[in-house]
């Protein structure tokens, strides 16, 4: 019984062990199935979580990457459907394949270590158009609970606007750099206080000569010898004040290859702000100009030297625009009106001369304006005491390239002492030849009473022919005619230089006339040959004696120059306009081409062959031609060497104005 | 022949003028003085008065003009002289009868002395 108490004792022990094992499996049953409501609570909320992301998320399981979980912002950006689910990811998007998104995948299946990657360009196959879009993405793998590998998992960011701004950014600021370094501008961007070197492009970098290697470095160490020649400061100007700054041909010292150089540079510092408005460096734009630089200054000191070479001249030296506006008076014109340069500027130039000479200035300078000529005339201006003086006024015009008027450059030179030495000089001849002529009037006086005195009888007799007093008489008579007409001619002379040369006009037949003087001249001149054709018969309106002075004027220089004949032939004919001509032409030595201009200037003398020089004052045709220029006529000269001279004079046969 | 006054200031033309005209058997005084020229005048009884134009500062041109208006010497002819060869309408105009003009030919002298005389003989 025992052993039945014992078993039945057993029994209910073991039965009350299955009870309290069933209370706790039931318990635990109960913890379980909570266990389990709440697992799946959680895969809800997993699984919304990973629903709702705007994450791109996706679980491949297997190696055939079984599409097991894809939300939809996946599912977007693939341009699939739900029904990728349960389907391979390869064969979903097979154009991962060749882009070697597999072995990717692969990797991290086999080695269990997640990769990650930022703005990664995938190219996608959507609704048929292949796009390219940038992603950040994580490969995770998926274990189970014994810790294998069973899937991958994709958490990815469409990152494809930002990737592409920021593929724009990198662009631009390539493109920057490289424009910065590709210029042939100086530049360089410095930040901060110190003037660190951010940029320096290689023109910059090949003037500093200090290598490749400066970025990041302090300018001023790089560049000591800059620190002497105020370049800090004015660096440091443009940080504080934030004003750019603007240089032209600045000199500056700059060490390259291993040498100190002289160069000049154009260029701007021009400081830098952050998006906080606020200065954080400077950019310097520079340009190399030391060649224009040495040009210039080239040009510079040969203007000082042009300068300073005008005022030391004692001549009077004026610069004027093309249209004649004085622009530039140098020293000697200061020193000679008392007026400083500014005042000569300011003033009328009219006010410098004299009024009575102002008038012809004008007219003068108004034609040479015109024409480009240069210009000489003579005029009075005022010294600064106020008193005029002489002057010799010359202009001529400066033309560039083209041939046009740039400017105009004039010079005035004192000749008031050389003025009145003239005017003495011209007081003195008039006042010899005036003197003289009284003994040479008194010894022609006595000549012809000498003359007059020999009874004609006498002359025959046999007394007279060995003391031949009347052939030396005649011969004294001819001298002292030539020597009146040289006096005659000297105070002409003098009365033309003074303008006091009076006209005596009168009407009178010219043909009478010239054969008159023929007449005269054939008396005294026995062997010469002179024929007069008359083709014109004139009365003429001109001072009798002045006309027939230029006619023996011609005429005997006709006969002077013809040392070997003495054949003339004047012709009187008609000229144009109701002019009358009377042409004098001889067969003697001629006249130089070049000598035919300078004949008519006063005191020039043709000088004959073998040193002969011909008798006379070299006045006789500077007189005609101002006696017949101030008859309104004009003188004319052909001649040929070796074969003679034609000299011609017209006048007007009436009264003119 | 004639009583011929020569008013120059000039002797050696006075002189000149006065052997010339005395080789043609005038008479001849010479003047220096022209402000004397109307005492002279009627001094000696002259028929013809030679006269220059300018004598040492005076001219002749006024002498003869103030000849012509005194009635008692406006008959006598001058004949003025001049170095200058332009001025003889000047002195036709102060009342000179004729002009020569220096340095002058003898002939055109006596022929120029010759012709006033006999246009101015006293009746």
């Amino acid at each position: 019984m025992m052993n039945q108490d014992l078993r039945i004792k057993e029994l209910e022990q073991e039965l009350e062990r299955k009870d309290q094992e069933i209370q706790s499996l039931n318990h635990m049953n109960k913890r379980l199935s909570n266990s389990i409501d709440e697992l799946k609570d959680e895969v809800y909320k997993y699984e919304d979580l990973v629903h709702s992301s705007n994450s791109l998320i996706a679980i491949f399981m297997g190696k055939d990457y079984i599409i097991d979980v894809a939300n939809e912002s996946i599912r977007d950006v693939w341009g699939k459907g739900h029904n990728v689910i349960g389907k391979p990811l390869l064969e979903v998007l097979p154009e991962l394949r060749k882009q070697g998104i597999d072995d990717l995948l692969d990797q991290v299946y086999n080695t269990g270590i997640p990769y990650h990657a930022d703005e990664v360009p995938v190219e996608l196959v959507i609704n048929g158009i292949p796009e390219i879009r940038y992603f950040d993405f994580t490969y995770q793998p998926q274990k189970n609970q014994k810790g294998e590998i069973i899937g991958v998992a994709d958490i990815a960011t469409d990152v494809t606007k930002q990737a592409l701004l920021n593929k724009k950014v990198r662009e631009n600021e390539y493109r920057y750099r490289e424009l910065i370094h590709s210029s042939n501008s100086l530049i360089a961007i410095l930040r901060g206080k110190e003037m660190v070197i951010e940029i320096a492009n290689n023109a910059i970098k090949s003037v500093w000569g200090k290598g490749n290697d400066v970025e990041g470095k302090p300018l001023f160490e790089i560049l000591p010898e800059m620190i002497g020649q105020g370049m800090p400061e004015l660096f440091n100007e443009v940080y504080e004040t934030g004003e750019p700054h603007f240089a032209q041909e600045k000199p500056l010292l700059h060490k390259k290859d291993g040498e100190m150089k002289l160069g000049y540079f154009d260029f701007v510092y021009q400081p830098q702000r952050n998006i906080h408005n606020q200065i954080d460096g400077v950019a310097v734009i520079a340009q190399d100009v030391t060649q224009q630089g040495i040009l210039n200054k080239k040009v510079r000191e040969s203007e000082k030297e042009f300068r300073e070479l005008v005022n030391f001249m004692p001549h009077k030296i004026s610069m004027s625009s093309a249209t004649g506006e004085p622009v530039f008076y140098n020293n000697s014109w200061v020193t000679y009106t008392g007026k400083n340069a500014e005042n000569l500027l300011e003033n009328s130039w009219q006010s410098l001369i004299h009024p009575d000479d102002r008038e012809r200035t004008e007219q003068m300078g108004e034609k040479v304006l015109a024409t480009g000529q240069d210009l000489e005339m003579e005029l009075r201006i005022f010294d600064k005491n106020g008193s005029p003086k002489w002057h010799l006024f010359r202009a001529t015009a400066i033309k560039n390239e083209e041939g046009e008027i740039t400017s105009w450059i004039s010079s005035c030179t004192e000749i008031h002492k050389l003025k009145e030495e003239e005017q003495r000089k011209d007081d003195f001849l008039k006042l010899v030849s005036h003197e003289l002529k009284t003994p040479v009037t008194s010894i022609k006086g006595y000549v012809q009473l000498l003359l007059s005195m020999i009874p004609k009888e006498e002359e025959e007799k046999e007394n007279n022919k060995k003391l031949p007093v009347r052939p030396y008489l005649n011969r004294m008579e001819i001298q002292i005619e030539r020597l009146i007409r040289l006096i005659s001619e000297m105070l002409d002379l003098s009365r033309i230089e003074q303008k006091e040369l009076q006209l005596k006009k009168e009407y009178f037949k010219l043909n009478e006339h010239v054969e008159q003087i023929i007449e005269d001249i054939s008396y005294s001149n026995r062997d010469v040959q002179i024929e007069l054709q008359h083709q014109d018969q004139s009365e003429v309106f001109a001072d009798k004696d002045r006309i027939g002075q230029v006619i023996i004027n011609f005429v005997t220089n006709a006969l002077k120059y013809s040392p070997e004949g003495n054949r003339v032939i004047i012709k009187i004919f008609e000229g144009k306009n109701a002019h009358v001509g009377v042409s004098v032409r001889d067969f003697g030595i001629g006249i130089a081409k070049k000598e035919q201009k300078k004949i008519f200037k006063r005191f020039y003398r043709i000088a004959g062959n073998k040193d002969y020089t011909y008798a006379g004052f070299g006045i006789g045709l500077y007189l005609s031609n101002e006696i017949i220029k101030r008859h309104k006529g004009r003188i004319y000269l052909d001649s040929q060497i070796g074969k003679g001279s034609e000299f011609t004079f017209t006048l007007p046969k009436q009264k003119t104005k | 022949m004639a009583k011929i006054l020569i008013v120059d200031d000039d002797q050696t033309i006075g002189f000149m003028l006065r052997d010339i005209l005395e080789f043609n058997d005038h008479t001849v005084i010479v003047s220096q003085q022209p402000r004397k020229t109307k005492e002279n005048i009627l001094e000696h009884d002259i028929e013809l008065i030679l006269l220059d134009k300018l004598i040492s500062g005076v001219d002749g041109t006024d002498v003869c003009a103030e000849l012509k208006q005194d009635e008692k010497v406006a008959h006598v002819p001058v004949l003025m002289m001049s170095a200058l060869h332009n001025v003889g309408d000047i002195c036709r105009s102060a009342g000179a009868v004729d002009f020569i003009a220096k340095p002058f030919d003898m002939e055109t002298l006596n022929t120029k002395v010759s012709t006033i005389l006999k246009e101015h003989k006293p009746q």
